[in-house]
């Protein structure tokens, strides 16, 4: 939170309108994180998969086709409108995602909240997400939606667990769950990340990775929100402003997703030792957090591009298939990852 | 199936070999695909093959198609002689012929032929069986229109009133009595 205060004092704003700034915080956090985070990956997954597949991609609505998240959301908000029994699927929603602002890690001390067991809060965040998404299956009239929303929760209770020892094996090298001292623990060059520290490690990036797109439903483990048979599950009955809220929202933890694997495993906002000193030196603080917000926000986007270029070459899963990955491999291959990592460090203590 | 102490191990050995043929599988299609990413652009095998029609740049003309495309049909009315073997084996209905005697006797005067592009399936099998190969599939594919009417393309030489067909008889016969051979 210091980070904050350093930054919006600079900036000349005060904390006195406890209502006004917390409307203003809500507003802040839906304009300026959720629907631009979104906009752009949702164009960078459409305009990465289209290169890969030696297609155009959005190219009509702006320059290179920028606007084109725009131009969708101005589209499907004159299609649909909101059905009475939705609203609580709404509150819910949002009041998810804005908790995952609180925990969001984008650069030193930027944190607002930075606890001991800091590197779970993400991970309980996407699983409240995945409820969420239950609770509007379950909320339609048809058995489709059903079917979509039962099927989204086996698949994400399946994939927490892996994700869960990820990153309690992680937590065996930084000593605590902290983003400071996760980050602190890794440095600027590669082959002081995580990612690199041990064999076992190196594979539970992936797993990490893999369980957390079967959490947020995203290709080729989105089996319950793909599934052909059911008519797309939760999003079966859906039309305007639902469409863009799922999408945006599935887009958004996407981000999310791939930010928290950026600082648990790649090194996160870690920039050369040099450089604090020459930030510090020419008396600009805010600044040096903005080179490590560049930083973290370069891996975030080469990890979310190699995991849409991964995306596009795997075949779907069905959803049975994908509870059956996430249980039969994932989850044993992370469990004999943790004992791995002790192992390791129990043989580099005992030399 | 006969389960013994070694079949955990079989089994087992399967589990790992099955990861290693899906990961190396997932490694062979990046592989295969990511050239068309990071390649150069200049190669046209992993240039973007997306027409973007009607862009005039980047279209495909008239000229563009190959030579048997089988465009929008167009029927040369010199030389077609009304035998009606389009409008027979057309599988679904879409020319309309009405033919009458002419001035000329040996010639027909095709009167209708009327094709009505919204049925025609470009199929081209009445270019297939025309005699005089007066019916051909040209290469225009633009055909929008505002009506559905404006669909229905006629070829032929119109309607003959009663005077002129009295005429025509007329001549006809005048030119039989000069050439009673005929």
């Amino acid at each position: 939170m210091s980070g904050w205060n350093d930054v919006l004092h600079q900036a000349g704003f005060s904390f006195e309108n406890e209502l006004l700034t917390g409307v203003a915080a809500i507003l802040i956090l839906f304009f300026a994180l959720m629907i631009p985070v979104s906009a752009l990956f949702s164009y960078v997954d459409r305009k990465i998969s289209a290169d890969l597949q030696a297609r155009v991609g959005p190219n009509r609505a702006g320059p290179a086709g920028l606007f084109q998240p725009l131009s969708d959301l101005i589209k499907l908000l004159q299609k649909g409108n909101l059905k009475s029994g939705r609203w609580l699927w709404l509150v819910l929603q949002t009041a998810v995602l804005f908790s995952s602002a609180v925990c969001l890690p984008i650069a030193s001390q930027m944190a607002l909240v930075d606890v001991e067991m800091s590197a779970f809060l993400p991970l309980f965040i996407l699983l409240a997400y995945a409820i969420t998404v239950m609770v509007l299956g379950l909320s339609q009239h048809t058995i489709s939606g059903w079917l979509g929303g039962v099927r989204v929760a086996s698949q994400v209770l399946a994939a927490s667990f892996p994700a869960f020892i990820a990153i309690l094996s992680l937590g065996l090298y930084a000593k605590t769950f902290s983003w400071t001292e996760i980050v602190a623990s890794q440095g600027f060059s590669p082959l002081s990340w995580h990612l690199f520290r041990d064999p076992f490690l190196f594979f539970q990036f992936p797993i990490f990775v893999v369980s957390g797109l079967a959490i947020v439903g995203l290709s080729p483990v989105d089996g319950g929100q793909s599934a052909f048979d059911i008519q797309g599950g939760v999003s079966s009955e859906f039309s305007g402003f639902q469409v863009v809220l799922l999408r945006l929202t599935k887009q958004y933890a996407f981000y999310f997703w791939c930010l928290i694997a950026t600082v648990l495993f790649l090194g996160g906002w870690a920039v050369p030792n040099k450089s604090e000193g020459f930030f510090d030196s020419l008396g600009l603080v805010g600044q040096h957090r903005a080179v490590e917000f560049i930083v973290l926000h370069l891996k975030v986007f080469a990890l979310a591009i190699g995991v849409i270029v991964v995306s596009r070459v795997t075949p779907r899963l069905r959803s049975d298939q994908v509870t059956d990955f996430v249980w039969k491999v994932l989850s044993p291959m992370s469990l004999m990852g943790f004992a791995g990592s002790l192992l390791v460090l129990a043989w580099r203590a005992a030399s | 199936m006969k389960s013994s102490f070694f079949s955990v191990f079989s089994i087992l050995g399967r589990y790992f070999v099955a990861l290693y043929k899906s990961f190396t599988s997932i490694t062979t299609a990046v592989k295969a695909t990511l050239p068309y990413l990071i390649g150069s652009r200049s190669r046209d095998v992993r240039r973007e093959i997306t027409e973007q029609y009607p862009d005039p740049v980047s279209s495909r003309t008239p000229e563009d198609l190959p030579a048997r495309s089988r465009g929008h049909l167009f029927n040369d009315i010199e030389k077609c002689t009304g035998c009606g073997d389009c409008e027979k084996v057309c599988p679904v209905n879409c020319i309309s012929i009405e033919t009458e005697m002419g001035p000329d006797p040996q010639k027909t005067w095709v009167a209708v032929f009327d094709i009505d592009q919204s049925r025609c399936v470009y199929c081209g099998l009445c270019t297939d069986v025309c005699p005089p190969q007066s019916i051909v599939n040209t290469h225009q594919f633009e055909g929008a229109v505002y009506q559905l009417e404006d669909l229905v393309m006629s070829f032929g030489r119109g309607r003959v009133t009663f005077e002129q067909r009295q005429k025509w008889d007329e001549m006809r016969r005048v030119s039989q009595l000069e050439e009673p051979n005929l």
